[in-house]
């Protein structure tokens, strides 16, 4: 079963409005945990991250979209989080194994306290195709501090309760996927 | 409990890593072989030195080679923190500065008693905290080298992936 996230320009079911660090609409958050896409720009994330409430108790083994009404927010206990959210396009994606994703990777282990819950994304098994973190009280300079904006656009948004769920990073110092899931979830 | 062994399994423990965030052993493995290293502190030379020319060039290789390092002192969270990212390390720190597991272990080094710190000590785990492989580092000459934990990391590795002999055609 995946995590599946993608921000969308219209609300749809399961999504969550969420908005930008200057208050304004910032699109909607689609998350999922389910083996099929749940939309076309859908990436995979770490399921682990994803709040439970609504695909918790069964609901993952039958594929299940985030059930909340359209931008109603709260399914689960995860706190409203500050998140940095980099999605480069398709086409600007670089390898997995790009020396520039992989540093990344390093200074997210050099700095696990920076985020309370890391995911990278993924578009298949080889390309990179972002990654998400959070805090609950995010600054400038915890916005530019993620090591992945250098390689794509950052969202900077804030997400309401109930959507993400912080999760520790797991110990280091591997970076290393398994069977191309999204690092650093996962294990043989 | 007396000092780990080959065979013997650690006994779980929450600790907070050198953020303050709790962390239970067991999760930390994540399934991949698990090296915990106990240390004296920042202030000991030899501490640092076997850091320096052990320790950190074995995680440029662990980062590609699905292996979890953690290391463990008396130390606070803050001061774990400030040594680990002088050194650059990219693993767990952990701070037992009640010295609970410490004594669990039976790894407090007697013979400082002014900082009472972990006798210094290698330890190469199973995923599940089974202990493989233990080296006594209260003399340097102890501790293991690279070479002796690649070996040690090699067995644990076969040990646990069903395809260490690559699969073939």
């Amino acid at each position: 079963m995946f995590g599946w996230l993608a921000l969308l320009p219209e609300p749809r079911t399961g999504s969550v409005a969420v908005t930008t660090a200057d208050g304004s609409p910032g699109g909607h958050l689609l998350l999922a945990v389910r083996r099929g896409k749940p939309d076309r720009d859908a990436v995979r994330v770490a399921p682990d991250i994803i709040e439970s409430g609504a695909i918790g108790s069964g609901a993952i083994g039958s594929g299940a979209i985030r059930s909340g009404a359209v931008g109603s927010g709260a399914v689960g206990e995860g706190p409203g989080l500050a998140v940095s959210l980099v999605l480069p396009p398709r086409g600007t994606r670089p390898l997995f194994d790009d020396p520039a994703v992989v540093e990344a990777m390093r200074a997210v282990l050099r700095d696990p306290g920076r985020t309370v819950l890391f995911s990278t994304l993924v578009d298949g098994s080889t390309q990179w195709a972002g990654s998400v973190s959070a805090t609950a009280a995010a600054t400038t300079g915890w916005w530019r501090g993620d090591p992945f904006a250098r390689l794509g656009p950052q969202h900077r948004l804030f997400v309401p309760p109930g959507v993400l769920r912080p999760v520790p990073l797991p110990a280091g110092p591997c970076h290393q996927r398994h069977a191309g899931t999204p690092w650093p979830w996962g294990r043989f | 409990m007396p000092r780990p062994e080959p065979g013997s399994t650690l006994p779980d423990v929450v600790l907070p890593d050198a953020d303050g965030l709790p962390r239970l052993l067991s999760e930390l493995p994540m399934g991949d072989p698990l090296i915990v290293h106990t240390y004296r502190g920042w202030f000991c030379p030899k501490e640092r030195n076997y850091f320096r020319q052990v320790l950190l060039p074995l995680q440029e290789v662990a980062e590609v080679g699905y292996v979890r390092m953690v290391s463990v002192s008396v130390e606070p969270p803050a001061v774990a923190a400030a040594f680990r990212a002088g050194l650059d390390a990219r693993w767990t720190f952990l701070s037992d500065a009640d010295r609970t597991w410490q004594a669990a272990l039976d790894l407090r080094e007697i013979t400082d008693t002014v900082h009472d710190p972990y006798l210094p000590t290698v330890l190469v785990c199973d995923p599940d905290l089974t202990v493989r492989a233990v080296w006594d580092g209260y003399w340097m000459w102890g501790r293991p080298t690279l070479d002796e934990l690649w070996a040690a990391l090699r067995g644990a590795t076969a040990a646990i992936r069903p395809d260490w002999v690559a699969p073939r055609a």
